[in-house]
């Protein structure tokens, strides 16, 4: 089983590909900067975005069925699903009720989590991602590496040799604006021909029973419009008490994930189009379990904006893949250990607790603060490797007492005396050169300060 | 002993207490936290005596004033330690409060904010809050005659030491680490200073390893006018 | 059942209550609102036009209109309501509609489809006008909620013609939706 580390590193030496991939990204992280710049109020913004996200939170079981009351008198269909298998098997009995065998699907982590499209296929279906980077990874059969830019870890190359074998597009024609004409005349037979449009959420509403999709493509809206069935995937911390909020949040979402002011679409969907229907299902999969707990519920209050990756310095040079998580980042590295402490044990420790995802957070969720809790957590679990847990234990025990600490000292003095010994002691040394030891420590030179003084 | 050194220019008594060990933050950081109440009990033990406690270190410091609250009973003794513990630009600038310095240092300086130091003890402004802008560092910095600060493409990205992840994440450490290095020396820096002598240590060794490679020093040898 | 199941669940682990903030209008406000919206609208690749009434614009774009155009106009009900299948746009080059509210924040138009027969017409066509008359623009997008149809069966805020940057950050106008969106500004 391999871990954060060791992916992280391969993406590093040997894919060639991390000084491009962290220009990409912090070139995202300044535009954000640059359009929170255009907003005073902007930490305001964030406050109320928490404050009202947390209320939500707290009233959760009251909104919900707010929510679903009015869904019905809207005659859209509300379905509830503890686990991922209850949400693919509801899709599946709504495909196979229509008889349907083509769905196109825009974007929703939330399916990703699920392995939607695994299921669905299994049963015979035809599934399209419509999202242009979520059908570039789905051709190339590997899962998203970022939540908002889902294929920020290809090169044009690499796509315009994907779309050549799957469109028959021009060999070796690499530009952004011919691919993205290859894909839309594809997709557009796609959305056409489709029985079925399955969509995320991004913000779902109790006083009215709606539901909102923001996109800059536009395929949540061409995969609504025209396929006669309309089915929502949400977890149900998407939930916020009335249209009014989504002033906050229709303001901080795209400035946060890419810089705009606002996403090309923000759709609201109250009703199923005419001669359709719609359907709503969602999904807990360890939401309520995660609201129980005071150290990380924050972490529901997540609005999938992709900020703390694009800031994250180990995210960018480390790569989205190398989480071996659905959502990567910061915020999957809190999420993930709560959903499956094991899988996802070495996550809380990709990080240098720098502060920076928290800071730019939207919905101010102290993520940093989260992941070094969850450090412990995994330490008391017992998941920390041997040696390291050994080393720190008698770490503790040697600075509890000034006399072992000398001591201590005085060990690593002979140890770094011997080059071959303290170069290797540690992978510190493959690509640093070693601190060079002090003739004399602080303390040595301190006492004989004292001493000449007493003279 | 720069730090010692300038307190006493300035007119502080400073004790260093010889039976002090370290303040545990790599226990704290790594989640392993066994016998970090004995250590952090045995710090609270060696400073409540004085007026102040003052680190060059931030992160040290952070460990303290953030942390101890959960791994120390609550008492005098540990309430004053936890409330008086300060790193040391926050120390001149809010306690001290001074207004003035003795020194020179003739050179372009790449001032690396670490990221305690920035955003646990908010020893500036950071560039992903949309705040006033301000830097104590930079205020104490302005102090010190013929100094150049240089301008940095990324002004407070992190550097990659991290504590043990410098070790357990060593590809990602050094692909941050080289990032950083290459900032400074691109925009014309001779010397790379910082408030943290972890963060000075792992660019050091990155240096070591490359050709583009400055001095480093840490901002108390500044605040100083100490030759590069 | 899992509805049961789930609210079960909430109703142990909840926090106590954390009360909702109020929703004062602090949103951003400028000066020159209408200038304001012109610099959005450029910033996010929209063009505009202004005339001095709908039927001006009407006439105006009627004299150009070529053979080979398919043009949908959202105010000629009664023709729409007489097509059958939403996938019958499939050749529209023009579709043009009527915008309730104008945000100069983001350059963002509201679309109420509550009445409309289809909505595939505004995101099917290879070119999008969207008439707003500069009375109905406001500072931001608090103002905006409060001027919509909360209950609109579908409504979308549509800020530019569709886009994307997924291949190598390469913007990218004219992914799946329109190539194009003209604003149409009505200012008598």
């Amino acid at each position: 089983m391999t871990n954060h580390a060791q992916r992280a590193s391969a993406f590093i030496h040997q894919s060639g590909k991390s000084p491009w991939h962290d220009k990409a990204l912090w070139h995202v992280r300044t535009n954000r900067d640059k359009a929170m710049a255009t907003i005073p109020e902007w930490e305001q913004l964030r406050e109320t975005a928490q404050q009202i996200k947390a209320h939500t939170a707290s009233q959760l079981d009251d909104y919900l069925v707010q929510f679903e009351a009015n869904c019905k008198s809207n005659g859209v269909h509300l379905h509830w699903a503890q686990t991922p298998d209850d949400l693919n098997k509801i899709v599946l009995d709504i495909a196979r009720a229509k008889g349907a065998k083509h769905i196109v699907k825009s974007k929703s982590m939330l399916t990703e989590e699920c392995h939607l499209n695994e299921a669905l296929e299994g049963a015979g279906l035809i599934v399209t991602d419509t999202d242009l980077g979520e059908r570039i990874v789905q051709l190339r059969q590997e899962p998203p590496s970022h939540i908002v830019l889902p294929a920020i870890h290809t090169t044009k190359e690499e796509i315009g040799e994907l779309f050549h074998k799957h469109f028959a597009s021009e060999k070796g024609n690499n530009d952004p604006t011919y691919l993205t004409g290859i894909a839309r005349k594809a997709l557009r037979d796609d959305f056409l021909g489709a029985d079925i449009g399955i969509t995320g959420v991004n913000f779902a509403i109790a006083e009215t029973g709606g539901i909102v999709i923001c996109t800059n493509e536009g395929n949540a809206d061409l995969g609504t419009a025209l396929p006669p069935v309309h089915i929502a995937c949400m977890g149900i911390e998407k939930l916020i008490p009335a249209i009014e909020h989504l002033g906050v949040f229709t303001r901080l979402l795209a400035r946060s994930a890419t810089g705009q002011a606002i996403t090309t679409y923000t759709s609201h969907f109250h009703k199923p189009r005419r001669g359709g229907e719609m359907h709503i299902v969602m999904l807990d999969n360890g939401r309520t379990a995660l609201l129980g707990e005071p150290e990380f519920r924050a972490a529901l209050s997540c609005i999938r904006c992709g900020a703390c990756m694009n800031t994250c310095p180990v995210f960018r040079h480390g790569g989205g893949h190398s989480y071996g998580a659905t959502i990567p980042g910061p915020i999957g590295s809190t999420l993930g250990p709560s959903q499956n402490i094991k899988a996802h044990q070495s996550l809380p420790f990709a990080c240098t607790l720098c502060g920076s995802c928290t800071a730019v957070c939207p919905v101010n969720i102290d993520l940093h603060n989260q992941l070094l809790t969850w450090r412990n957590r995994i330490a008391k679990a017992g998941y920390v490797p041997l040696v390291k847990r050994l080393t720190m234990k008698l770490f503790g025990i040697t600075i509890a007492s000034p006399a072992l600490y000398g001591l201590a000292n005085c060990f690593i003095k002979v140890v770094a005396k011997v080059p071959v010994l303290y170069r290797n002691l540690t992978p510190w040394g493959k690509q640093r050169s070693m601190p060079v030891a002090a003739k004399k420590t602080f303390k040595t030179m301190y006492v004989e300060r004292e001493r000449e003084q007493l003279k | 002993m720069a730090t010692l050194a300038l307190l006493e220019e300035l007119g502080v008594t400073v004790v260093y207490p010889t039976a002090q060990t370290c303040c545990g933050q790599p226990l704290i950081n790594t989640g392993c936290t066994y016998n970090l109440a004995k250590a952090a009990a045995h710090f609270v033990d060696t400073f409540c005596a004085f007026d102040y406690i003052v680190s060059p270190s931030a992160s040290c410091a952070a460990a303290v004033r953030h942390h101890y609250h959960k791994y120390v009973p609550t008492n005098t003794a540990s309430e004053h330690v936890i409330n008086h513990t300060f790193e040391l630009c926050e120390f001149l600038t809010d306690v001290l409060k001074i207004e003035s310095l003795n020194a020179r240092f003739p050179h372009k300086v790449g001032l690396h904010h670490g990221c305690h130091g920035l955003r646990e003890f908010n020893l500036a402004s950071c560039s992903e809050r949309n705040e006033a802008a301000y830097s104590k560092p930079v205020q104490l910095l302005n102090m010190v005659k013929d100094l150049e600060l240089v301008k940095l493409n990324r002004a407070d990205e992190c550097c990659g030491f991290g504590g043990t992840f410098a070790v357990d994440q060593e590809s990602v450490s050094c692909a941050m680490g080289r990032s950083r290095v290459h900032d400074h020396v691109s925009n014309g820096a001779t010397v790379i200073i910082s408030t943290d002598t972890s963060c000075l240590m792992h660019l050091e060794g990155i240096m070591g390893k490359q050709k583009e490679s400055i001095a480093t020093m840490h901002i108390a040898q500044v605040l100083r006018g100490e030759s590069l | 059942m899992s509805k049961a199941e789930i609210i079960a669940a909430i109703q142990k682990n909840k926090p106590p209550l954390v009360p909702l903030p109020a929703m004062v209008d602090y949103g951003i406000t400028y000066a020159d609102t209408l200038s304001q919206f012109k610099e959005s609208l450029t910033s996010i690749h929209a063009l505009l036009e202004t005339y001095s009434s709908v039927d001006n614009f009407r006439q105006t774009f009627t004299k150009t209109d070529q053979a080979n155009n398919a043009v949908y106009w959202q105010m000629d009900h009664q023709a729409n309501e007489t097509i059958n299948m939403p996938h019958d746009y499939a050749h529209l080059t023009h579709a043009i509609y009527q915008g309730c509210v104008a945000v100069a924040e983001n350059g963002a138009i509201f679309i109420d489809f509550t009445n409309e027969a289809h909505r595939s017409p505004f995101v099917l066509a290879q070119n999008l006008y969207i008439i707003i008359d500069q009375k109905h623009i406001v500072d931001n997008m608090h103002q905006a909620y409060g001027k919509i149809n909360h209950q609109c069966s579908y409504g979308v805020f549509v800020s530019g013609p569709s886009k994307t940057a997924d291949i190598q950050q390469s913007l990218v106008i004219g992914a799946h939706g329109v190539r194009s969106l003209t604003v149409i500004l009505i200012d008598n």
